[in-house]
């Protein structure tokens, strides 16, 4: 799974949001590393909808302006589920094998390969 | 609020996306650049009207087309790597054996090596944006090439102008702006984190484009007898493409189309040099008229190809 991807799930994981709230959200969540733009958001939510992974939650005009919020539905959040077991399995297993080689490794480790 | 260039930008989403989403987008775009400056807002604009130009065009990373391009997106850098190479290396090489102080084509070639050199780095990466903002230089390096090309082949001194003159300017401008297609094509939200198999992946790709296509290529710069090589191994890896393309393979037709930049410049090359001469332009184009109807093919018969709906 690419990473915009998994941040649009995650961000969707606990409630319903509309476009810009997940632009926010995902810039939260990836601790300001990830700075989504409407173009690609717009990119991302056509396809998971499109996957049955997300779905409309509801369309409204707040102060004249138009909202539509976006929710995960089951397949959606059986995605998420299964990424973050995946995720947490090789976390699981990197921590397992830097604590079986000791202390010795050095800490300067600047970029990770996926 | 809706500006004239969001209005503008919007005009070029399909009337029915426009008429649904138009007023949801116009409130993002409201938002997400609510205090930020100018650069940031046409930034966004940009994103915006790019999204609209991948809907026009069937490039979006839900259709088969924008997916394909998205995977081939690091082989694409890798390919442009590695025929460009040689530039950089051959404009070292004249310095330090004393040549005359460089042309400002040959500068320009530098820009747009070193262009795609520095975006294939970053792209391999992982740092997709930084890699699409390469490109920039690459394409302005193009244009400058092209106007001094044409004011080169438009001047009293030189041959007379012909469709020769044509292939000859194609086979030195095509392959970086194809590549500059390809970059930005490919849908951002879709872009392929780095690892360590795919940047090996990308460097086997790079070296066999140099070795096929580059100036340095031994295969095919060794004799005059094998210049009809690079345009018969073209036709022969399309053919593949195509092959693969019809099964819903992937890989085999992303690795054809990350070479398609280096397979026109070198083909109109060749068969520039076979026929420019001989004064038969016209079966030079027919050669790049056939050349582009397979590619299109490719790319036709990759969108109707059952691609695997994976979640990216």
């Amino acid at each position: 799974m690419q990473e915009p991807t998994l941040l649009l799930l995650t961000a969707l994981a606990d409630a319903p949001r509309h476009g810009y709230a997940l632009i926010q959200e995902i810039a939260a969540i990836s601790g300001g590393r990830v700075r989504m733009r409407t173009g690609t958001l717009y990119g991302a939510l056509d396809r998971l909808l499109q996957q049955g992974l997300i779905e409309v939650d509801r369309e409204e005009v707040v102060d004249g302006r138009a909202r539509r919020s976006y929710a995960l539905t089951g397949a959606g959040r059986q995605v998420l589920a299964a990424e973050a077991e995946r995720l947490r399995a090789v976390v699981a297993e990197a921590e397992r094998r830097m604590a079986a080689a000791g202390p010795k490794t050095s800490p300067k480790v600047r970029g990770a390969f996926a | 609020m809706t500006t004239r260039p969001f209005t503008a930008a919007m005009r070029l989403y399909p009337a029915a996306y426009r008429a649904e989403r138009g007023p949801e987008l116009s409130t993002v775009y409201a938002d997400t650049t609510a205090g930020a400056g100018r650069l940031a807002a046409a930034r966004e604009l940009a994103g915006i009207a790019g999204y609209g130009l991948r809907l026009r065009t069937g490039l979006t990373s839900a259709a088969p087309g924008g997916r394909l391009l998205a995977a081939a997106a690091p082989l694409v850098l890798a390919a442009g790597a590695g025929t460009v190479l040689p530039d950089l290396l051959m404009l070292a090489l004249e310095n330090r054996w004393g040549a005359p102080v460089p042309g400002a084509d040959r500068w320009l070639f530098l820009l747009v090596a070193v262009g795609q050199l520095a975006a294939a780095a970053a792209g391999l990466a992982g740092r997709w944006a930084a890699a699409r903002l390469l490109v920039l230089p690459v394409v302005l390096g193009v244009a400058g090439l092209a106007c001094l090309r044409i004011g080169h082949v438009m001047s009293p001194a030189s041959p007379r102008f012909g469709v020769a003159t044509v292939v000859w300017l194609g086979s030195a401008l095509l392959p970086p702006l194809i590549w500059s297609a390809l970059v930005l094509a490919a849908p951002p939200d879709l872009l392929p984190r780095p690892s360590v198999r795919r940047v090996l992946g990308a460097a086997v790709l790079a070296a066999a484009s140099l070795e096929l296509y580059s100036e340095f290529s031994p295969l095919l710069h060794s004799g005059s007898e094998v210049f009809l090589l690079p345009p018969l191994l073209s036709a022969a890896l399309i053919a593949l493409g195509l092959a693969a393309a019809s099964r819903g393979r992937v890989l085999p037709v992303a690795v054809v189309l990350a070479l398609v930049p280096a397979m026109a410049g070198e083909t109109l090359g060749q068969l520039y040099v076979v026929f420019g001469y001989l004064r038969s332009s016209e079966l030079v184009l027919v050669a790049a008229g056939g050349l582009a109807a397979s590619i299109a093919l490719l790319v036709r018969r990759d969108r109707s190809a059952e691609l695997p709906p994976a979640v990216g």
